[in-house]
């Protein structure tokens, strides 16, 4: 049986086709059982994206046929420099591709009234294959989530009932990873936490659009810490975010 | 009813049925102690309801001032952290617990290690910023082996860990200090701010808050 991994959102397509009937996909973005993440540190430093630390651990330490990863614009230049570098101390074939893809394919996920964790559970299982088409009608938003999924799910567990997610994991979606028109686009109206992983770039965004919309940003690294918790909480507590 | 703002280094106690608020070291807190309503780094375990601390120091602030904008600032042991407040409503907050923590442990530390005594030292009113509290004490300890007192070296510490919370909490003009530094007149004169001292007992009053909310409502 092939293993494929997979990093950021390579198209469907180019996973199904290189999956075939009996191929089992494994996101290499999340956790791995039985991977150790200081085995990253043969190619990345250790202070550096937990997530694609993630990625690398498990490329170096999972028994995968083949690896095909979205790069560049529609994930980020460390993914790029990380492939590259996998490419040479790997035997793992490695397939990249740099998406600029504008065809929407909606976000019913993002704007439904599932849980945020769940919403974010189908969002990245929607990578490797399209998810169910269930009824998701959608809700008037309490709250929003802005950002990529989170290396740690915990901090969606903090947000109330329909909290919208917007930012890249809407993108993720919608199918258009390299849309920074649609991350960027965000209701005002809706108080909103502005996430972004420690050592990302999109930490620019998160923060500048947390203080345009007088939302909550917060960075947060591998696990998350009380104080950031306690942030989320008295953000949404105090009503802030309001205007 | 017992409220409990347990700290890392202090505990805050209030008993509700006529008694006074006190300060407890938090080695010296009972550890059959139950608290009813309670706020802190040290909470778990003394059953109860738990508050959010930062939103305990906001209600506790929005009852000890009249003021409809501010920023209220509690400098911990371990932690700072603030919230700012806009027409008397929530308007940001922030929690550091690394780069600029441990400032108010570090300075009574310091306090205890060279014997000083805080009143009687001139606050510096210029210090080099310190990328963080340990580069900042390292740069502590060179001005003392290079001649400088330690009551001079500490103050220049207490200077930059100042300056740094006060870019942390935004550089308002104006902070309401909660926390032990309210007792500390060397922190006191060294905020490159207006500072003005709430007590140590503004969480524990937002805790209050909370309490006697909870009473009407029920």
């Amino acid at each position: 049986m092939r293993r494929i991994g997979i990093v950021g959102v390579p198209p469907r397509a180019l996973v199904a086709e290189h999956r075939g009937s009996d191929g089992v996909i494994v996101d290499l973005d999340m956790p791995q059982p039985g991977v150790r993440k200081a085995s990253a540190e043969a190619l990345v430093p250790r202070v550096f994206c937990a997530t694609l630390r993630t990625v690398a651990a498990n490329a170096l330490s999972l028994d995968l046929d083949l690896i095909v990863a979205s790069v560049g614009e529609g994930k980020c230049d460390g993914a790029r420099f990380v492939m590259r570098q996998l490419g040479e101390v790997a035997d793992t074939p490695i397939i990249t591709v740099s998406r600029s893809d504008t065809l929407s394919c909606g976000y019913p996920i993002c704007t439904s009234s599932l849980p945020a964790r769940r919403k974010m559970e189908l969002i990245v299982e929607g990578v490797a294959q399209e998810p169910p088409k269930a009824d998701l009608e959608p809700c008037r938003p309490a709250a929003g989530f802005w950002g990529v999924p989170p290396h740690d799910f915990s901090i969606l567990d903090l947000l109330p009932d329909r909290t919208h997610i917007f930012g890249w994991s809407r993108c993720m979606e919608n199918g258009t990873p390299a849309d920074m028109d649609l991350e960027l686009e965000v209701d005002p109206a809706v108080p909103t936490i502005f996430f972004a992983q420690a050592f990302c770039p999109k930490n620019a965004l998160a923060r500048s659009l947390a203080s345009r919309m007088s939302g909550l940003y917060v960075e947060v690294d591998e696990v998350m810490s009380r104080s950031a918790a306690a942030k989320v909480q008295a953000f949404l507590e105090l009503g802030g975010g309001r205007r | 009813m017992i409220l409990l703002d347990s700290g890392t280094s202090y505990a805050k106690l209030l008993d509700t049925a006529g008694g006074q608020r006190r300060v407890v070291p938090a080695e010296n807190l009972d550890a059959n102690l139950a608290a009813d309503l309670c706020c802190g780094h040290n909470v778990v375990g003394r059953g109860g309801k738990i508050v959010n601390e930062l939103v305990a120091l906001a209600r506790g602030a929005l009852r000890l001032t009249d003021s409809n904008d501010f920023v209220v600032l509690d400098v911990g042991s371990r932690d700072t952290k603030f919230v700012k407040i806009k027409d008397r409503r929530y308007d940001a907050c922030d929690w550091n617990s690394s780069c600029g923590a441990l400032v108010g442990f570090t300075i009574e530390m310091l306090g205890r290690y060279y014997g000083l005594d805080f009143a009687a030292i001139s606050p510096e009113r210029e210090a080099p910023a310190s990328t963080c509290g340990v580069f900042g004490i390292s740069a502590m300890f060179d001005r003392i082996i290079t001649g400088s007192s330690p009551e001079q070296a500490v103050a220049l510490f207490v200077r930059s860990s100042l300056q740094a919370i006060h870019a942390f909490c935004g550089r308002p003009k104006r902070v309401l200090l909660s926390g032990g530094l309210c007792d500390n007149p060397l922190a006191l004169g060294s905020f490159p701010c207006e500072v003005e001292p709430l007590g140590r007992f503004v969480q524990l009053e937002g805790l209050l808050g909370y309490a006697e909310n909870a009473a009407e409502e029920a």
